[in-house]
């Protein structure tokens, strides 16, 4: 009974650190693209958009596990897109409501979008669809901490360089390259950081092929 | 005319995958498979005419307060989703091979970023007549498939062994498509549409 528990725990482990970082669902999958080329300028937003794609994955990716499998494969786009919308308009409202209303202007466009973003499609249709409730949330956590992870590095930078300033403090550096904020800079910045964990995993690969001959 | 320039710059000048990075994923995930693209690109071309079409007098109705704004997203995915329901029993019927390939290209059709994204920006940002936010969205879905034809070609060129470990396949991808928006940008100096 212990060897079952301990045996599902690794292998809920491993589906968690492969969309998290092995397979990270932005730099080797490349889904989820959009909100971090768009809407990752400061770090509050990728934070905003972090909790967001949180909640879809998890609901939605629960929703799909418990009863997608009943539903025909047609409906279910349908099924999770409209779930996902209406949870993203109730945050929506809360982010405007509660958070703050200048967060919600700026984010207004890119928050309904993450219902139809790859990342939803991707893990949500083709992953929880037919998986175990426990995998679905391993694999919903891992892709949404893999993505958060990413667009809080890109936004972070993005900042920096666009105001001088994190999450809304100045910081004690002269660079000013407005430039930044536009799509292609995010772009760039996301191909060498898919280069650096190409990089990381190539060597750890070599190194392993190494151990292995010896 | 106004209605042909909009489509012209949405397909050709101002790219909507690279200034907005709306559909990236979609695009890079489709240059894969080359031979599909086209039927791809004419399918999304229909749709998104057919739900700009079917949005915009609904929106009129819905008006621009708050509240409207905030349910705005919600009508959006409605029409989206009568109008994959309605044409995936119409490819149903007919089914041939072609309307059979189509059918399962549908998902991946309706629920997109690029579909969803010009019904949102066009109905956020613009007063236009109909027929011209229809030409913007057909401008946008032919440039679209334009840089997916072209990533898959990239793709293919850049699979080289002169190029280091590191940056092969997806990062290379990426840098090359930075430089791309990099280039189109010198359009929005004369044109901004999105």
């Amino acid at each position: 009974m212990k060897t079952d528990t301990t045996h599902e725990f690794w292998r809920l482990t491993g589906i968690f650190t492969e969309t998290f970082w092995k397979k990270n669902v932005v730099l080797v999958q490349a889904a989820g693209l959009c909100p971090i080329l768009s809407a990752g300028v400061s770090l509050k937003n990728g934070v905003v958009l972090t909790i967001c794609t949180m909640l879809i994955l998890v609901c939605c990716g629960l929703f799909m596990s418990l009863i997608g499998i009943k539903l025909p494969a047609w409906l279910r786009p349908v099924a999770y897109t409209v779930l996902a919308t209406g949870l993203l308009v109730g945050a929506a409202y809360g982010l405007d409501r509660y958070v703050s209303h200048e967060l919600y202007t700026k984010l207004y466009l890119f928050i309904p979008l993450i219902a139809v973003s790859t990342l939803t499609t991707t893990r949500v249709g083709g992953f929880s669809a037919g998986n175990r409730l426990s995998a679905s949330l391993a694999d919903a956590l891992g892709a949404s901490f893999g993505f958060g992870l990413v667009i809080c590095i890109v936004s972070a930078l993005r900042e920096i360089t666009i105001s001088n300033t994190i999450w809304g403090h100045t910081l004690p550096i002269e660079l000013s390259m407005p430039e930044v904020s536009l799509t292609f800079a995010a772009y760039i910045l996301l191909g060498f950081m898919a280069a650096g964990l190409q990089t990381l995993f190539s060597r750890r690969l070599r190194k392993q092929e190494r151990g292995e001959r010896l | 005319m106004n209605t042909f320039w909009y489509l012209l710059t949405a397909a050709l000048l101002q790219n909507f995958v690279l200034s907005t990075g709306f559909g990236s994923s979609m695009a890079l995930r489709l240059s894969r498979r080359p031979l599909t693209l086209l039927p791809f690109g004419c399918l999304l071309t229909v749709f998104s005419a057919l739900s700009v079409a079917g949005v915009y007098p609904l929106d009129k109705l819905l008006g621009s307060d708050p509240t409207a704004k905030l349910l705005r997203p919600l009508l959006i995915i409605a029409v989206v989703s009568v109008l994959y329901i309605v044409l995936y029993g119409l490819l149903k019927l007919i089914g041939t091979p072609l309307a059979d390939l189509l059918r399962k290209m549908l998902p991946t059709v309706a629920f997109n970023n690029v579909t969803v994204g010009v019904l949102l920006i066009i109905n956020h940002q613009f007063a236009l007549p109909l027929m011209t936010a229809i030409a913007l969205s057909v401008g946008t879905t032919i440039g679209f498939t334009l840089l997916a034809l072209l990533i898959g070609d990239l793709r293919r060129r850049l699979d080289h062994p002169d190029v280091p470990v590191a940056f092969r396949g997806l990062p290379l991808l990426l840098v090359s498509l930075g430089l791309l928006a990099l280039g189109l940008m010198g359009f929005s100096s004369s044109v901004v549409l999105m």
